[in-house]
């Protein structure tokens, strides 16, 4: 058995399986790694020590009797704090939301409460998922385990941070334009912005309506695709919620990529913006990898990564003001700066924007619906570059916006990072892959193929020092 | 900032942003900047045929 706190969901499921391990000791693991590590870290905003102890118990006791829910029973998880946990605080590591207690859950809580899972506390993310790295809030700001130095990513930083270091097997973050996925790329890990409407949004803090999107982040593709089983399926709670089919995104993991047809975006990240070299070399690392293993390997061209970048941004601070207005007006004070700054554009969108933001959107969304006509997925950087240095806010600005994430937050389809090995300061690179609406299947097929022939994942931050 | 212009105060006053203070007014004009920069860069090639991505629907189909 590796680490126990490096067990992966589906190692560690089927442990759980077996009662080779039993819940209580792989929760007591981790609540110590997490009292040993997350000081340094800051990834948690809160910790619910005894209650997971006390649901780790009721676990037990639910296989004693020969309740087997599936591969997420006696998972501990967390969750980013805009998601809401019944009784606890939703903070959105804002002074705004301080008090803010959740009356019920969020649907996603309590599909992972109903598959089994063991919830271990709220997680530290961007104020309202689009400040940060902020030091002027009333917790800090959480860091990259691989340098403690480092940006681990936002807005789902506590998530991204807390599964690198092994204080979780997995967590859940959100992806409006590209939260999950930065984290994910930051700290060498599996993340994935699913669908639009493929998970239910009722009772996450929302940062833009038409845009947000809750998703795993996992140290693995396998554990990637067992948590967004538990999560996904139609939510009447959420009016954008689809009524897509329930599915096991786990069943075609291993069929390999033999005959497929990807894309590669090239443009992205050697003309659109240009990657760091190690980054870019990875990537087509990653493109011969995937015709080692049989697939087929082509140049496809979307839009310009300025112009989705442009769309995204217009539509998301437009919702967000929509959101924020009232409190920008009475208590801007109570923002933190980055958050400000960051939410203020929105004021003055005009509506004539908005709209002609939307209907680019929908003329992208049928591109790449054409470009997929003739390929099962595309494979391109997620970011330009690695991890920043967190307190260096200029280059923390300067390099929020160089990514190519938010195509397909603007065009809706799933998106999947994936680590795609290391620069010479022993920093994580990454690789995003990226499909038609609803077959994040096929995005994970192809992740897991790669993912498996490369096994970056094995690799763990130098935390422990 | 030491003290906004007053073309800084009215852009504000006008989307009701009356308890700016302090660094505030150096985010309000980064702001500004930003909005002009994702505005403007947005494509040109919309026809009056296209249609938005729209968000509502009649009756139960979400």
């Amino acid at each position: 058995m590796s680490d126990i706190h490096y067990l992966s969901i589906a190692e560690a499921g089927k442990l759980i399986e077996k009662k080779e391990l039993s819940p209580s000791e792989y929760v007591e693991a981790l609540l110590a790694r997490i009292d040993a590590i997350n000081p340094k870290l800051d990834a948690f905003l809160s910790i619910c020590g005894d209650q997971a102890r006390d649901d780790a118990k009721a676990v037990e006791a639910e296989l004693a009797n020969g309740n087997y829910k599936g591969p997420m029973h006696g998972i501990p998880y967390g969750l980013k704090d805009i998601i809401d946990y019944a009784g606890l605080k939703t903070t959105a590591h804002s002074k705004l939301l301080e008090d803010n207690v959740a009356d019920t859950d969020a649907t996603t809580t309590a599909k992972l409460k109903a598959a089994g899972g063991i919830f271990v506390g709220k997680l530290a993310t961007h104020e309202f998922a689009i400040g940060g790295p902020s030091f002027d809030l009333p917790w800090p700001p959480a860091r990259n385990p691989w340098n403690t130095n480092r940006h681990p990513g936002g807005s789902s930083s506590g998530s991204g941070a807390a599964v690198a270091a092994g204080l979780l097997p997995g967590a859940l973050g959100s992806d409006t334009g590209g939260s999950v996925r930065h984290p994910a790329s930051m700290c060498n890990l599996a993340g994935i912005k699913p669908t639009y409407g493929r998970v239910s949004r009722a009772g996450v803090v929302p940062l833009s309506f038409s845009l947000d999107n809750v998703g795993p982040l996992t140290r693995t593709v396998e554990d990637n695709a067992i948590m967004l089983t538990a999560i996904s399926g139609h939510d009447p709670r959420d009016p954008a919620s689809a009524r897509a089919e329930a599915t096991d995104f786990t069943a075609d993991l291993d069929k390999g990529v033999k005959g497929m047809k990807i894309g590669i975006v090239r443009h992205f990240y050697e003309t659109d913006l240009k990657a760091q070299a190690e980054m870019a070399a990875s990537i087509d690392a990653a493109a011969e990898t995937l015709r080692e293993l049989g697939a087929i390997v082509e140049e496809v061209e979307m839009s310009p990564l300025s112009e989705y970048a442009a769309v995204n941004r217009v539509i998301l601070l437009s919702e967000a003001f929509a959101i924020h207005e009232k409190w920008l007006q009475e208590r801007p004070g109570d923002y933190a700066h980055f958050t400000r700054e960051r939410l203020m554009p929105g004021a003055f969108i005009r509506a004539t924007h908005y709209v002609q933001a939307m209907r680019h959107r929908e003329k992208m969304k049928h591109a790449f619906e054409g470009i997929m006509r003739s390929y099962d997925c595309v494979l391109t950087a997620s970011s330009m570059q690695v991890a920043c240095q967190i307190d260096d806010e200029p280059e923390v600005e300067r390099t929020y916006s160089r990514q190519s994430r938010t195509p397909f937050n603007v065009i809706g389809n799933p998106a999947l990072v994936v680590p795609s090995g290391f620069d010479d300061e022993g920093m994580p690179l990454s690789v995003q892959f990226a499909g038609r609406a609803f077959d994040e299947a096929t995005v994970y097929r192809v992740g897991y193929a790669y993912e498996q022939a490369t096994r970056w994942f094995e690799k763990h931050p130098p935390v422990d020092a | 900032m030491a003290e906004p212009s007053d073309e800084l105060k009215a852009a504000a006053a006008e989307v009701g942003l009356n308890k700016l203070e302090g660094r505030h007014w150096d985010e309000l004009q980064a702001a500004l900047d930003m909005k002009v920069k994702h505005t403007s860069g947005m494509p040109d090639d919309l026809t009056i045929w296209d249609e938005p991505a729209h968000v509502y629907r009649a009756g139960d189909e979400a």
